[in-house]
């Protein structure tokens, strides 16, 4: 898409959506948010499936389509003989992702530089992300935990997605943030959308906006002071360990390698685990919760930061929704900026 | 591009290093003539060692760049992986990725003095160094070679063959010594920590390199500072649990800095503005 040429948003009437859908789904494996509540995660689109209407992020997270709780990196084969090492194509792997968050398309664009280093470059991650058009759907009204605002996002924001679409009464506005989105939309074939339109798109996504607020001003600099601080002793005193906020983190990409069955396999793995530092020879680094709550918090907005220019969090709140011991990540930040260092 | 998919290699020859034999050195070929020939590393280096059915390891690589067409690992038996490399055979497969990881600085290490402190398995990384640096090709490059290298015991000392040689040398110092001697050692008893303090090596134009246990390390750095030394003139190699070896899998890091990319090698004056968390 040239620069300075405003895209021009189509009209996607409510009740055609699954039929568009279908025409998608014909073409390419198309990914759709569904399922309510804890359940809601994206799922391959099939004719019938009801697409979640929730406010806010699907429970699990769009990171998932990219890079699976488990995936072969390659098979050496099981037998005693030589081993005969098999790798998956490395290959563009096309699919459309519809109806993911902002916030999710925004960590996607985080775990790029992770994945995509030059140096190392990642074929799987690349072959997937490489081959897939987001159309992301902005939100209009936040989930109880969003705080997207807080951390540099948008509820409407466009940041890593390729077609954002924007829900008006009746109808959803699409426009083209990329070109490959500006392709995938001509496709369609769908009619343009009137200043009116317009106008309603603006008000819906100006709804989202009404978040939580945390400030984070100055974070990432002051917590470089802050790896001694004595707040860690508390902060963590309820943590239980668990990791599930670290699987719902659609910035988290720790893993695990592992062989099992004549697969090498990459699965996630949690820096919330004891054993996640630990050497073989019994020392570890990181012993106990303290230093595993302060990696965890640290790594998002600091050691990330100090790496990528910004913190590795969207404010999508899951893990705040998740945690059995409501440790909630905005007052442990509101805590951390409060604290004299 | 898959990283994460090893070089096939054999084990060429097995060297056991101890007397309880929990260090072994194995000398590995890759299978395909173009990796071997491709495969280029630098001192200080680790590559990740497969052992199909097991799992992978990050070992550092001890053998010298300038020793063509094998690798060595000197590898203590520990965990799943070194324990499952301990009992393979001459003739067996085995797996290798990278070379991965900074390279001791052996450049800026040119026309100085290098005093290498080593303690126990600690002295595998060095030795890739040692070797390096000793080689009729670069050995002009440098002045003054000490070594100052301890193990628990006699027993214990990895890389015995490797010490009678650098014994013999005019242009090294070696200084060999053992917490606890036995009926047959007669040489130096004593901590290496304690037996550097009493050799006292100058700092002027010197560079020391250490590597062994935590606790060695801890002291010969306080004892190095009381000698002299600035942490700039301090360079050592860390031990990190890794996965993935290439910044991806987010385990080895010490606040932002990555072992298995910004390291394993650092010098005591970046290892000071660094979390202390290794």
């Amino acid at each position: 898409m040239r620069r300075g040429e405003p895209a021009v948003a189509r009209l996607l009437a409510e009740n055609e959506l699954d039929s568009i859908l279908a025409r998608v789904a014909e073409r390419n494996a198309l990914w759709v948010p569904a399922g309510d509540g804890e359940q809601s995660a994206f799922a391959l689109y099939r004719p019938g499936l009801a697409l979640r209407q929730e406010a806010g992020p699907t429970r699990r997270t769009a990171k998932e389509i990219f890079f699976p709780r488990t995936e072969i990196l390659f098979t050496y084969g099981e037998d005693d003989g030589p081993p005969r090492l098999e790798a998956p194509p490395a290959e563009v792997l096309p699919a459309v992702v519809y109806g993911l968050r902002p916030c999710d398309a925004r960590a996607l664009t985080m775990l790029d530089p992770v994945f995509e280093d030059p140096g190392y470059p990642d074929g799987l991650w690349g072959g997937r992300r490489r081959g897939a058009t987001l159309v992301g759907v902005g939100c209009t009204r936040p989930s109880r935990a969003c705080f997207c605002t807080s951390v540099g996002g948008d509820p409407a924001g466009e940041e890593g997605l390729d077609v954002l679409v924007v829900p008006i009464p009746g109808h959803y506005l699409a426009r083209a943030v990329t070109d490959r989105g500006e392709e995938w939309l001509q496709a369609l074939d769908l009619p343009r959308a009137g200043p009116d339109h317009e106008a309603a798109a603006v008000r819906a996504a100006a709804a989202g906006a009404g978040l939580a607020v945390v400030d984070t001003e100055g974070l990432p600099a002051k917590l470089e002071r802050m790896f001694g601080h004595a707040v860690w002793e508390q902060l963590h005193e309820r943590c239980l360990g668990c990791a599930a906020c670290t699987y719902l983190c659609p910035t988290c990409h720790c893993f695990d390698i592992v062989d099992e069955g004549g697969s090498r396999l990459r699965n996630w793995d949690s820096c919330m685990f004891p054993l996640f530092t630990l050497h073989a020879s019994g020392h570890n680094p990181r012993l106990s919760g303290k230093e595993r709550m302060r990696q965890r918090i640290m790594h998002k907005f600091s050691y990330y930061p100090q790496r990528q220019g910004r913190p590795a969090c969207v404010g999508c709140g899951r893990c705040v929704e998740v945690c059995p011991v409501n440790l909630d990540l905005r007052s442990v930040l509101a805590q951390l900026k409060g604290v004299e260092a | 591009m898959n990283p994460y998919l090893p070089h096939l290699a054999t084990i060429q020859e097995i060297i056991p290093e101890t007397a309880s034999q929990d260090v072994k050195t194995f000398r590995v070929v890759f299978t395909d003539p173009e990796i071997r020939r491709s495969f280029t590393y630098q001192p200080g280096q680790f590559a990740e060692v497969s052992l199909f059915g097991a799992g992978e390891a990050p070992i550092s690589i001890t053998s010298s760049p300038t020793q063509e067409g094998y690798l060595e690992f000197s590898v203590k038996r520990a965990g799943v992986v070194t324990t499952a490399l301990h009992y393979r055979q001459v003739g067996d497969p085995v797996g290798i990725r990278g070379p991965y990881g900074n390279n001791f600085p052996y450049r800026d290490m040119e026309g100085q003095n290098i005093v290498f402190i080593g303690g126990g398995i600690g002295l595998a990384p060095l030795r890739s160094l040692i070797t390096f640096v000793l080689d009729p090709a670069n050995r002009s490059r440098y002045a003054g070679i000490s070594i100052i290298y301890g193990a628990r015991s006699p027993g214990d000392l990895v890389f015995k063959w490797e010490l009678e040689r650098w014994g013999e040398r005019d242009d090294v110092d070696l200084q060999v010594t053992v917490d606890r001697g036995d009926d047959e050692w007669t040489g130096r008893v004593g901590f290496v920590p304690q037996i550097l303090l009493d050799l006292a090596p100058r700092p002027d134009n010197t560079v020391t390199v250490t590597c062994g246990p935590p606790i060695m390390i801890k002291f010969v750095l306080q004892n190095l500072e009381k000698l002299g030394f600035t942490p700039a003139q301090i360079v050592t190699t860390l031990e990190m649990r890794m996965k993935c070896g290439i910044g991806k899998c987010g385990r080895c890091n010490i606040g932002s800095s990555y072992v298995c990319q910004d390291g394993p090698v650092y010098t005591y004056e970046q290892l000071r503005k660094m979390p202390a968390e290794y």
